[in-house]
């Protein structure tokens, strides 16, 4: 189902990252994922900054949404080898299935095409198994256990006010956010304490 | 009294069903939330709960007047708690 928000938002157009491998790039979201190649743009640098002659394609990720590379000519390769581990991991993109079946499907193209599966996890809400692409980039690939529901909805709001109040106070825990919540429950829906 | 929070959602249920009380707790329903009330102390048991790592460590909604004492693989004890 196509949702839009009230402003008109409907999901992503295309997320962006920079390559120096196209032949492995290419075949890994052509090839193994099986996602086609939907647009190419080939430009000499231009504008006010100096510029290299680029190439930027787009691999179609369904939901008329995709996910495109640039290919500077004549660069260096840049990797940021001070970046911990934890944030490289925080950073990813997460790809949608609707089924088992179909979560399935994506790990046997990555296994067949000689990638090796990072994870494959049961979170509270979504079953998600993890690649690195060929650039280092986390893929992920998630598929939904259920709907959300009204409590969700409401948990979240409220998790989230409560994260914000205290991480703008002195050395925010995660016991204080526990300890806010409960205050933001009894505010908003009238808990009575005694 | 103190209090823990729980969502009430299908995840929690079978976490916050299996909670054990040092002595009689309360269990009410407040809006999206199931509320565990208790004078001294609950302690859920990992293993009897059956719920997988990621509901497991992501269960906890709040906590009125109480503070974890222990929070693992094994076991989720919450006790009271004046000062929080």
């Amino acid at each position: 189902m196509v949702t839009k928000l009230a402003g008109g938002m409907r999901g992503v157009d295309h997320v962006a990252y920079p390559t120096w491998k196209m032949a492995e790039t290419v075949h890994f979201y052509r090839d193994v994922l099986g996602f086609p190649l939907k647009h190419c743009i080939l430009a000499p640098g231009w504008g006010n900054d100096p510029h290299p002659d680029f190439a930027h394609f787009f691999f179609d990720i369904g939901a008329n949404g995709t996910i495109a590379f640039f290919y500077h000519f004549n660069t260096p390769e840049y990797s940021d080898l001070n970046i911990p581990d934890r944030i490289n991991r925080a950073r990813h993109l997460a790809l949608a299935v609707d089924t088992l079946e179909e979560l399935d499907h994506y790990q046997k193209r990555i296994e067949d095409g000689g990638y090796q599966l990072r994870f494959r996890i049961m979170h509270e809400l979504i079953e998600s198994i993890y690649v690195w692409d060929p650039n280092g980039y986390g893929i992920e690939i998630s598929r939904p256990l259920r709907p959300l529901q009204e409590a969700d909805s409401i948990d979240t709001e409220l998790s989230i006010q409560a994260l914000v109040d205290v991480t703008q106070g002195p050395e925010p825990t995660l016991a204080k956010v526990w300890g806010r919540k409960a205050e933001l429950i009894a505010e908003r829906l009238g808990v009575s304490h005694v | 009294m103190s209090s823990v929070f729980f969502a009430d959602i299908p995840e929690t249920e079978p976490i916050w069903k299996h909670a054990v009380g040092d002595s009689e707790f309360e269990v009410r329903h407040v809006g999206p939330y199931v509320e565990l009330r208790f004078p001294d102390g609950i302690t859920i048991d990992r293993q009897s709960t059956g719920v997988r790592h990621a509901v497991w460590y992501s269960c906890l909604g709040a906590l009125d007047h109480a503070r974890i004492a222990q929070f693992d693989k094994d076991a989720l004890r919450i006790v009271a708690d004046a000062g929080s």
